[in-house]
């Protein structure tokens, strides 16, 4: 016999979205970070960005350029995105389950975060 | 005990073990890799040092601020602003970080427990957001229009809050563990708030029905404004509104507050990369850390007793007002107060 929705799953389909788009995320961090200390795949070099960093001087790190920052930047982008597609799979089963409020005070978490993303980006 | 349910976690959960592992050997082939000019500054040691480092620190402050329900950026924030010199922007956009990525990964095992529920998590998020939007906005425009005694006074002030929260704590006891269930009224009762989950330190379920919704909301923006100001995240508020204004019980409001955290601070962290304060090479391995370390924190926390995690969150609360306190006299009479804390 199948169970019936519950709005529990709403809450699984949420957090596993979020948990593998969070580890693909890092495994494409791990891989900036060993291209960026093993190679020096980075704008301004690896060393002068730490020295700056650590005197607590300014540093403009370049994402224009495709390198290993950027390619950290987009491994955390992908972390933290992942929680809009997370809210909008979760929402057709709080909807029907007849949590409607609650769905609508998830999607209009998503917009926020949407939209809060796209203005970093234009 | 521990120890057990920790190795086993090793074998459940494969990806967990592998992204340790691949971390380690990848930050540990780095010396083999790389060939910088001998004049470049720091030496490749120090480098590789310094990121094993922050990866292996990163994963012991995320298994505490999971279990505690902090965030990791309350503990990471005050330790980095006191003990480097590194810019403050700097600092607290990498506490953003890591105050939300072992709230994003430890979301699927808690949920999945029923420890937090989805839709406690939606209602409270998006005053957190908003709030933390409005934080870390003003705190640029505060960075260049205002003295640091503006900072120092809101510094001490939070310490001072801090401080009657954790003595709520402690007068309380365990009375506030698990809130007595009263009716819903207002705003929760129309969103139907009645949620329970099975508790394995007391082999049952605890059911709970969230109380004051309405004063709770507008609590969230203030905490979100403050977690998005300071770079800390925001959980050491969100667990005393959970359990004291809320009623949710404590192991649940410990749990709900990591989840909220993440979702909280997804808005607030893009004003900082849009300023530029978010360095790649230095976040990568406090994120990664979080990463492997909130995973590990989720699967304990559902083991542990509700005891446990009170006194953590206490000693946590008291340490944190301490240092903002601290900070505070130190920034408002420009004395050196001296404690190393």
């Amino acid at each position: 016999m199948r169970r019936p929705k519950q709005h529990y799953d709403s809450g699984v389909a949420y957090g596993v979205t979020v948990y593998w788009c969070t580890i693909a995320g890092a495994v494409i961090v791990l891989l900036g970070s060993v291209l960026a200390l093993g190679l020096g795949w980075t704008v301004t070099p690896v060393e002068q960005q730490f020295t700056l960093v650590l005197q607590g001087q300014p540093l403009a790190v370049n994402m224009q350029t495709m390198s290993a920052d950027s390619m950290i930047l987009i491994g955390l982008t992908l972390a933290i995105v992942s929680l809009v597609p997370a809210i909008i799979v979760s929402l057709p089963n709080l909807w029907s389950t007849g949590h409607r409020l609650v769905a609508v005070f998830g999607a209009a978490n998503a917009v926020l975060i949407a939209a809060a993303t796209a203005y970093a980006f234009y | 005990m521990v120890a057990a349910t920790y190795m086993s976690i090793f074998v459940r959960v494969p990806e967990l073990t592998l992204l340790i592992i691949v971390s380690l050997v990848g930050f540990g082939l780095v010396p083999l890799l790389a060939s910088y000019p001998p004049d470049s500054g720091l030496s490749l040691g120090a480098l590789v040092g310094l990121t094993l480092g922050s990866f292996l620190l990163s994963l012991v402050i995320a298994i505490v601020a999971v279990v505690a329900g902090i965030g990791g950026g309350v503990i990471f924030t005050p330790i980095v602003l006191a003990f480097t010199s590194i810019d403050t922007l700097v600092v607290r956009a990498t506490g953003l970080v890591v105050a939300m990525f072992s709230g994003l990964i430890s979301a699927a095992p808690l949920l999945k427990r029923g420890l937090v529920d989805i839709r406690l998590v939606y209602v409270c998020a998006l005053p957190t957001i908003i709030g933390g939007v409005l934080g870390a906005l003003a705190a640029f425009h505060l960075a260049a229009s205002m003295g640091a005694s503006a900072d120092a006074l809101v510094r001490l002030l939070l310490g001072l809050l801090l401080l009657g929260v954790a003595f709520v704590f402690i007068r309380g006891g365990g009375r506030n563990d698990y809130p007595k269930p009263q009716p819903s009224t207002g705003l929760a009762a129309i969103l139907n708030l009645d949620i329970s989950y099975y508790e394995s330190s007391l082999n049952g379920h605890v059911s709970y029905k969230v109380q004051r919704l309405g004063w709770a909301i507008g609590l969230f923006v203030l905490v979100g404004f403050i977690g998005g100001f300071f770079g800390l995240g925001g959980g050491w508020a969100m667990v005393p509104v959970l359990n004291l204004v809320m009623a949710v019980p404590l192991k649940a409001a410990a749990a709900s507050s990591g989840v909220l955290l993440a979702l909280g601070n997804a808005a607030a962290i893009w004003p900082y990369i849009v300023y530029g304060a978010l360095v790649p090479l230095l976040v990568a391995p406090w994120m990664l850390g979080q990463v492997a370390g909130g995973i590990l924190g989720a699967h304990l926390l559902a083991h542990v007793k509700v005891r446990v995690v009170r006194r953590l969150l206490i000693a946590m609360l008291l340490l944190t007002a301490i240092k903002l306190i601290h900070r505070g006299i130190e920034g408002l009479t420009a004395v050196d107060v001296g404690i190393i804390l």
